[in-house]
């Protein structure tokens, strides 16, 4: 009896424990919602997700941190819900370069907002870009929304993104693109 | 007691003051310094966090100072300046003031605080001398090295 009390405890213990594990950001919870790019617009449908560099894997074991792939997958997400993502993308007018230039690691535990810097570069087949914009967001979490830090952490972190992003494809779809227009 | 705690004011003071020394930000904490990251291409990007008292001139100069090191790193001697901001950040936080008693740690003041801290970014692309507006790398950064070891 002791013994299986014992095992329960263990088996508790080690649930919590992966429970208690940092998790990067969710792709969907950073990618913003946005109108329809018009249906004139040289963007519509003509964009391809270029490369997403920058920022840092998640260690289980520290902090949630804002990785390259979870924000490639959001771009493509918000590109998609904007109309802008092109069906194919290698014969897509246009491509889109993301840097990720600072995401959320506030230097003190108890911040509740986190910064993210991320570069667009807008660029032609040819290679011409002509769009080059950077970036700065802020992401916030209460200690009353989600008392758990690690778990703060990361919803901050995709509060940033989404912000950043969606004030990203607003400028894009705002930019003058006349010499872009393939 | 009293001694306790104004001992460890004085060393969270110590902590938060000063200016940042040129040096690679902490990976696993938001330790501040520099960090880069290569964008694709021949283009890079470049960030600086400083602390609140680290004079403006100081975080452009660790910025340039990295962009000349990612150059000459990639065996090149020049690059251009595609991007350049910098700026004071104020953010809202909380300080934990804690004294051991009995092992463990018993908070005694927890205030909130806005902490100032400075950042800067830059995208530089690797370049030819012979480019408008090419910066010369190892000229930069004998020149800024040399700011900030005079302790500028």
């Amino acid at each position: 009896m002791r013994r299986r009390s014992t095992l329960l405890a263990l088996a508790g213990l080690v649930a919590a424990g992966v429970g208690a594990c940092a998790h990067p950001p969710r792709p969907a919870n950073m990618a913003p919602d946005g109108a329809l790019v018009a249906a004139g617009s040289p963007l519509r449908n003509a964009i391809a997700v270029g490369t997403v560099s920058g920022g840092d894997k998640t260690n289980p074991l520290t902090f949630s941190r804002v990785g390259a792939n979870e924000v490639r997958e959001a771009v493509t997400l918000a590109l998609r819900a904007r109309g802008m993502l092109a069906a194919d993308a290698t014969s897509a007018p246009f491509r889109l370069d993301v840097g990720i230039l600072e995401a959320g690691l506030p230097n003190d535990p108890y911040m509740t907002r986190v910064h993210c810097v991320m570069r667009y570069a807008l660029r032609t087949r040819d290679g011409a870009t002509v769009f080059d914009r950077v970036i700065e967001a802020v992401g916030e979490a209460s200690v009353r929304e989600v008392f758990y830090g690690v778990e703060r952490l990361r919803v901050a972190n995709e509060r940033a993104v989404r912000a950043n992003l969606a004030a990203g494809l607003d400028a894009l779809v705002t930019a003058p693109l006349q010499q872009a227009a393939p | 007691m009293t001694g306790r705690i104004l001992l460890l004011l004085a060393l969270l003071a110590a902590a938060c003051g000063g200016a940042t020394p040129y040096r690679q930000a902490g990976a696993l904490w938001g330790e501040y310094g520099y960090s880069d990251v290569a964008l694709g291409g021949e283009e890079y990007g470049v960030t600086v966090r400083a602390t609140g008292a680290t004079p403006d001139a100081r975080v452009a100069d660790m910025l340039i100072l990295r962009a000349a090191e990612v150059a000459r790193d990639h065996g090149r001697t020049h690059f251009i300046v595609l991007h350049h901001d910098a700026g004071v950040r104020n953010d809202p936080g909380t300080r934990v003031l804690s004294v051991p008693v009995g092992g463990l740690f018993v908070p005694v003041l927890v205030q909130e605080v806005v902490r100032r801290e400075k950042s800067g970014h830059l995208v530089i692309r690797l370049c030819a001398s012979d480019q408008a507006g090419a910066v010369d790398a190892a000229a930069t950064a004998r020149e800024v090295r040399a700011r900030l070891d005079g302790g500028h």
